[in-house]
């Protein structure tokens, strides 16, 4: 009889929680929903993608001849120091290369199917770029001209944004042991306000580099792509990737082939991390605070049937 | 008094003709310095060209795209002159309308972009232009001295 009394308890005990852990899990659920519901929450609502404000270049690699004009007149504009190997020497192609402390961009270049493409490599200035979003303290914003501007004022260095970057862009100088700082392009965020294009896009001889509005650009690749369709890949890379990005690239080779990733969403990052991101401080708050009340009631009912048994045996008594 | 306006109106038509024809004469060699600050300045051969081109639009395009990027006063407003020549049909030099670049039409590009563009058409991959990026040297943006000594064993 107390064998059977024993497994009822039992059961009873493991459909309790069951039951409570259900609940819990649809309260830090629902909480969760809650705040990704309301998508366009970002860091940056004040930045519309397709506003005409927005800036961008569009890099046609079939143009580029790799003359690296365009690292030149970064390096120069932006004060960068002197690069161990001169722009025009072509050595520096034998290996590919990534933006670092010493240069916000770089040209690579890339043996496709008897191809010689030249590709530049720099800060994408995404719409909804995943380096902000990953970034503590908000070194990072979204100016309306498109930029993605990073204030190494703010920054003290945890360098999550260069493991956020899809693209793998910002470099550190680790060079600097007092007031080391993420390096990045700029966009040539001073030039852009007094009206000018970025240097690169200025320099560039073969029009490798459009400077112009972003939904100008998007109208002037379809064109291109649409009057040479043997000649182009049918895609904008940078129109919609990890929610499109103001530099933009297209290709008579597939992406994936001079160096940029292939498998990116449309979506943004940030919206991969934020369901789970946002459940943490509800799950961290509701759970233990649940699961204490729960281990207190066990503990409160084991007693009250402790005595109930007690009372039993002294009345059996 | 009928007499005298027949006798301006043919006049008119003269002089009319007469500026045509002489914008029409083309130079035989310009000098392209636009880059020279980086690159060596480019004695590009006209003359040679119009032949090759066999049509002078091919360059001298006036109307390129019915885009709506590019608005009529973009190239029509940069200055009474360029206005007056491009109505009367003559052909302009590059530098006339693609001199400077405006961020809100992107569709023109600056000088230098101009140029590559048409001289790409069939210089790339020509030599090693588009191959190495020591190809530039070869053909078109001669470093000075080699030039000096090409200029003299052609002269003898």
């Amino acid at each position: 009889m107390k064998n059977k009394k024993n497994i009822d308890k039992k059961i009873s005990r493991r459909k309790f929680l069951k039951s409570m852990g259900v609940a819990g899990g649809t309260l830090a659920l629902s909480g969760g929903t809650l705040l990704t519901s309301n998508k366009k929450t970002y860091a940056y609502e004040n930045f519309a993608k397709n506003r005409s404000e927005v800036y961008g270049v569009l890099v046609d690699v079939t143009r580029c001849v790799g003359c690296r004009q365009c690292e030149k007149a970064c390096n120069e504009w932006n004060k960068l120091p002197k690069p161990d190997k001169s722009f025009d020497d072509p050595s520096v192609f034998d290996k590919n290369r990534r933006p670092n402390e010493k240069a916000y961009t770089v040209v690579n270049k890339y043996d496709v199917n008897g191809q010689t493409i030249y590709r530049k490599i720099q800060c994408m200035h995404c719409n909804e770029p995943a380096c902000a979003s990953s970034c503590p303290i908000h070194a990072y914003s979204k100016t309306k001209e498109g930029v993605t501007y990073y204030n190494e004022d703010r920054c003290f260095g945890c360098r999550y944004c260069m493991t956020a970057c899809p693209y793998y862009i910002p470099a550190y100088d680790y060079w600097s042991a007092l007031e080391p700082k993420i390096i990045k392009c700029t966009f040539c965020y001073d030039r852009l306000k007094e009206g000018k294009r970025t240097a690169c896009s200025e320099a560039c001889p073969t029009g490798a580099l459009t400077f112009g509005k972003r939904i100008d650009l998007i109208k002037i690749a379809r064109e291109r792509i649409n009057k040479e369709p043997g000649k182009y890949i049918d895609h904008i890379y940078g129109e919609n990737e990890v929610g499109g990005s103001s530099w933009m690239y297209i290709s008579s080779v597939p992406f994936e082939k001079i160096g940029l990733p292939g498998d990116l969403p449309d979506n943004p990052l940030i919206e991969e991390t934020m369901g789970f991101l946002s459940a943490v401080p509800i799950v961290l708050t509701v759970w233990p605070a649940l699961f204490t009340a729960i281990y207190y009631s066990n503990i409160h009912r084991d007693k009250l049937d402790k005595n109930n048994e007690d009372d039993t045996t002294k009345g059996g008594k | 008094m009928k007499n005298l306006i027949k006798l301006f109106i043919v006049v008119f038509f003269i002089l009319i003709n007469i500026n045509i024809a002489e914008s029409k004469t083309a130079p035989d060699k310009i000098i392209l310095n636009s880059v020279e600050k980086d690159f060596p300045a480019v004695s590009f051969n006209h003359k040679n060209h119009e032949a090759m081109a066999g049509d002078c639009a091919v360059c001298h395009h006036m109307h390129p795209t019915n885009n709506e990027l590019t608005k009529c006063h973009s190239c029509h407003n940069l200055s009474n002159t360029v206005f007056k020549e491009s109505i009367v049909n003559t052909f302009l030099p590059c530098k006339s309308c693609h001199s400077t670049y405006n961020i809100g039409s992107p569709l023109i590009p600056d000088l230098k972009v101009a140029y590559h563009q048409k001289c790409f058409t069939c210089h790339k991959n020509m030599g090693n232009i588009g191959k190495d990026p020591k190809g530039c040297l070869e053909i078109c943006h001669i470093p000075n001295k080699e030039k000096d000594e090409e200029v003299s064993k052609n002269e003898e």
